[in-house]
């Protein structure tokens, strides 16, 4: 609130922060494995190997995806390492490539089939998947050695090398989970994070800004798949002995407790949580097991017990207490301005929007029946009607959401696209007449997201920083929207603090940095107060003084009157008439259909 | 051939029956609580074992257990500022009543071992208040939260339940006796006794759950409170006690399918996962919401069972719980969960 821009000190970002945890994990990693005793570097491999599958499974859960059949992708990368390199001869290094490589076809057969599936319905499919895969290990005795497995895999070795070491492998596989927890830390901030943040939120939402929604929520289950699969060659590797035990469901699940127990809104939770729960188990294995001589009961109760507790009392897990010391995210307010113009110029004359004798069925009920209406370029026009009259439905025709039963639509000259994604491309943009933003993230953030379309960076170059010259002209667009709303005092507030009223501007702002030539807006003014509204309708005239146009769909009358070039009126699925403000003011139908007969 | 064919058939429609019970159990408390319960297999190996030491004589540990949580939230409830003295009266008796029947069983098969219905009743008892306290402790606090949260929260209680069972029982599985020893000869097919009973069971306990939902003022509130919680809540319905009553009833029916089944495969602390996870790809077929479609998907996941163990035997597991999968996809295409809350 208080201060224009909270410039902080340069040092002190989120990448910067990434950067120091990965050296300091590979430094603290390779003290522990250079001089504490063998038996403790067996255990630094082991939580080394669970927090490379956990991180993948903590990017799942930050894409709003969860699985329950993780350890499924471990088994596929450590039996297809382990037997290619034991009973075909592969050298080692090839074997686990092949292995790795195996589990991320894997992730995309198992993902590109379930993906499709809402709600709880993935994580049933996962379990189904991992359970399945279990019992297939057990079942293909021949080939897997069976419920007893098999041991005398070969040591890792690269080219002539052989990684026989226990400390080295520990090292290795430390800087396996140092590079990755540093670059999917980075990745957070970066375009694909914030695409999938906004995947996490709504999914509609993303899409409209350019999100692949389908694509990206595939990537994020493959990369978890590779990363599992990863874990499971270098555990192969690691023992050289392998059986279906560590790769069931029991493993599956504890990878979930490491990653919520960790906390599952950042990677390096997944490294917490790897190390707290192999602590846990060492606690109780030495306290409870020697002192009371109870098994490994005990330790499942006891891990179950933590699932539930930290669920239900504290569901940020250990990161939400180291959350407050981390760098909040922010970027200085760049010194040049820039100009947020549309990105194309139409042809003189032609109508961006039109529509024309569309009709609407649901089953036996006409929704909507004959309208007709265009939009031209630089200008306003408000579509108004009661409750009911349709709105929402020629809306949804007009951006291709719904197919229309008769009538047909041209957006910018062509039929609307058929995915919601590639509206963005056409020039469209729109905001929700429900808010649909991100609250975790800044408002910046929020608003930096709306750019996504105009990016090309992906996720590699988000984790090393390959991004670093596309991020400034994202932001410095993103600084310029919020001037223009007028919200530029709350660019680095978190979005969950804001007023309705500011909410819905946040929305006009990310609509505005895609650069859009026609802007959709669904109900801005519900839940403003009347300055807010004043303010809007000069907002309006100022976007379309810059050259685009706006349709407006609207329960304020005076507002639309205000502001707009030409009103559309809707009246129960019919359009009663089309003019100029003052025309339909005036008109006794339109007085009939709101004032009642 | 035509032998194997009804032999196969019968072992099927058998297998679906306790597979119907689960996903009766799991339909049940997904529809009026939303947690896709993923512990629901572990009532069905508390109710077997609990089930073979009420009859073997031995008091019931579990019984005990049960008793003092219940004790326990009675207490937490009673504590409650807001209440009159007469509706703490009302809660102190009727918890004490519920404490005193819960021991009481157990109590009396312990007294009488080797009488079979008092062993079924004490376990029933025993499983259906631990149901009813697993929702209180994990459910009620985070009531509003979303299905793949309480759905995680299940796998927790999964954990508890299943450590809790070894260190009750060991992992020495326990031979369970029959209702009735011996089997009928049905044309071809001989039939054991305790399939026909566990069909019948199926059947009797199905109908029973329609009769209540349909005709009973408890069963309209139930079904009130699964189609709109809020709404329900408003009407006045105590939505907490909806709750308990379904993950008691829900409890109830999945120890059921575990002490009827033991006798057919031996009671071990590790068998009722499998059978929880048959009973979802069953209930998963009407979308956990639908009882006839379930019916429909018990019987195909039984008869796909058996023909599978007879076909491709190693590959039997494998089969059943891949068919999850486009049973899922099915219904999601037909007509997906809410992603939201409730």
């Amino acid at each position: 609130m208080s201060s224009p821009s909270k410039v902080q000190g340069s040092w002190r970002t989120p990448n910067v922060a990434s950067i120091a945890v990965a050296v300091g994990l590979i430094v603290v990693a390779s003290a522990i494995a250079i001089f504490a005793p063998q038996y403790n570097v067996t255990l630094l491999v082991t939580v080394g190997l669970s927090a490379v599958a956990a991180m993948g499974l903590t990017l799942l859960l930050i894409a709003g995806q969860v699985s329950l059949g993780q350890a499924a992708f471990m088994a596929v990368g450590a039996y297809v390492s382990a037997i290619l390199a034991r009973d075909h001869g592969f050298p080692a290094i090839f074997a686990l490539l092949a292995g790795v490589a195996a589990s991320a076809v894997c992730g995309v057969i198992v993902g590109g089939i379930t993906l499709r599936l809402k709600g709880h319905f993935l994580p049933l499919a996962t379990l189904a998947m991992g359970m399945a895969c279990s019992a297939a290990i057990v079942a293909a005795g021949p080939v897997t050695g069976g419920a007893s497995g098999f041991g005398q895999i070969p040591p890792l070795s690269i080219g002539g090398f052989e990684l026989v070491d226990d400390r080295a492998f520990a090292i290795v596989v430390w800087s396996i989970v140092a590079v990755a927890a540093g670059g999917f830390s980075r990745l957070l901030n970066t375009r694909t994070g914030r695409a999938i943040a906004a995947l996490k939120t709504d999914i509609e939402m993303a899409e409209v800004f350019g999100v692949n929604a389908t694509r990206l929520r595939l990537l994020v289950f493959v990369v978890a798949a590779t990363l599992a699969g990863l874990s499971g060659g270098l555990f192969a590797f690691y023992f050289k002995f392998i059986s279906p035990a560590p790769f069931g469901l029991t493993s599956s699940i504890n990878l979930l407790i490491a990653c919520i127990f960790g906390g599952m809104s950042h990677p390096f939770g997944a490294v917490l949580g790897a190390s707290a729960v192999t602590a846990l188990e060492m606690l109780l294995q030495n306290t409870v097991a020697r002192m009371l001589g109870l098994s490994g009961n005990v330790e499942m109760i006891v891990f179950g017990v933590v699932l539930i507790g930290v669920l239900l009392r504290w569901p940020g897990g250990i990161w939400s207490a180291l959350h407050r010391a981390w760098p909040v995210f922010s970027t200085s307010r760049p010194a040049r301005n820039i100009e947020l113009t549309p990105s194309k110029r139409g042809v003189d004359g032609e109508d961006l929007l039109s529509v024309s004798g569309i009709g609407k069925k649901f089953g036996g009920l006409t929704a909507l029946r004959d309208v007709s209406f265009s939009v031209g370029a630089d200008q306003i026009v408000g579509l108004i009607g009661p409750n009911g009259a349709g709105k929402s439905t020629t809306f949804n025709i007009a951006t291709g959401l719904t197919e229309p039963s008769e009538g047909s639509v041209l957006l910018m000259g062509a039929p609307p696209p058929s995915r919601a994604s590639d509206l963005v491309h056409r020039g469209v943009s729109r905001t929700f007449q429900h808010v649909r933003i991100v609250l975790e993230r800044t408002v910046l953030e929020n608003v930096a997201f709306g750019a996504y379309a105009q990016g090309r960076s992906g996720m590699i170059a988000g984790m090393f920083g390959l991004d670093q010259a596309e991020e400034a002209a994202t932001f410095a667009k993103a600084w310029r929207a919020l001037e223009i709303v007028e919200l530029d005092g709350l660019a680095h507030e978190p979005a969950s603090r804001l007023a309705m009223g500011q909410a819905r501007l946040v929305e006009v702002a990310r609509a505005l940095i895609s650069r859009p030539r026609l802007l959709l807006l669904d109900e801005p003014a519900a839940g403003l107060r009347t300055g807010e509204k004043l303010k809007l309708v000069t907002l309006l005239h100022r976007l379309k003084r810059a050259g685009m146009s706006v349709l407006l769909v609207e329960h304020d009358m005076d507002l639309v009157m205000n502001c707009v070039d030409r009103v559309v009126v809707l009246d129960r699925g019919r359009g009663l008439m089309t003019g100029h403000p003052d025309e339909v003011r005036r008109d006794e139908r339109v007085i009939a259909a709101y004032l009642g007969t | 051939m035509l032998d194997t064919l009804l032999f196969l058939i019968a072992d099927g429609v058998t297998n679906g029956a306790v597979y119907g019970l689960l996903a009766l159990s799991l339909i049940v408390i997904y529809t009026v609580t939303r947690v896709v319960n993923i512990a629901q297999g572990e009532y069905v190996t508390l109710g077997a074992l609990s089930f073979a030491s009420a009859l073997s004589g031995t008091f019931s540990v579990l019984s005990a257990i049960v008793a003092g949580g219940l004790a326990a939230f009675a207490l937490k409830d009673i504590a409650d500022r807001h209440l009159t003295g007469a509706m703490r009266i009302r809660i102190v008796l009727s918890r004490a009543l519920w404490i005193f029947i819960v021991l009481a069983t157990a109590w009396l098969a312990n007294l009488l071992p080797g009488s079979y219905w008092l062993a079924v009743l004490a376990s029933l008892v025993a499983i259906a208040s631990l149901g009813a306290l697993i929702y209180r402790l994990t459910v009620e606090p985070v009531s509003g939260a979303s299905p793949i949260v309480l759905l995680i929260v299940s796998v927790g209680v999964y954990m508890v339940l299943h450590g809790t069972a070894v260190l009750i029982w060991g992992a020495e599985p326990r031979s369970v006796p029959p209702v009735v020893e011996g089997g009928v000869q049905l044309g071809p097919v001989f039939v054991t006794y305790q399939s026909l009973w566990i069909c019948g069971a199926s059947l009797v306990a199905m109908i029973a759950l329609y009769l209540f939902s349909e005709r009973t003022l408890t069963g309209q509130a139930l079904q009130a409170t699964a189609v709109n919680r809020t709404g329900a809540q408003l009407c006045g319905i105590p939505v907490g006690v909806a709750g308990q009553l379904s993950f008691a009833i829900g409890a109830g029916f999945s120890a059921l399918s575990g002490l009827l089944l033991a006798p057919l495969i031996t009671a071990n602390y590790d068998m009722g996962l499998p059978i929880g996870l048959k009973g979802f790809v069953a209930a998963a077929l009407g979308g956990i919401v639908e009882y006839p479609t379930a019916l429909v998907g018990v019987l195909l996941v039984g008869l796909t069972e058996s023909f599978s163990a007879y076909q491709v035997s190693a590959y039997r597991d494998v089969v059943v719980y891949l068919m999850v999968i486009p049973i899922l996809l099915w219904r999601n295409a037909v007509r997906p969960p809410e992603t939201h809350g409730n």
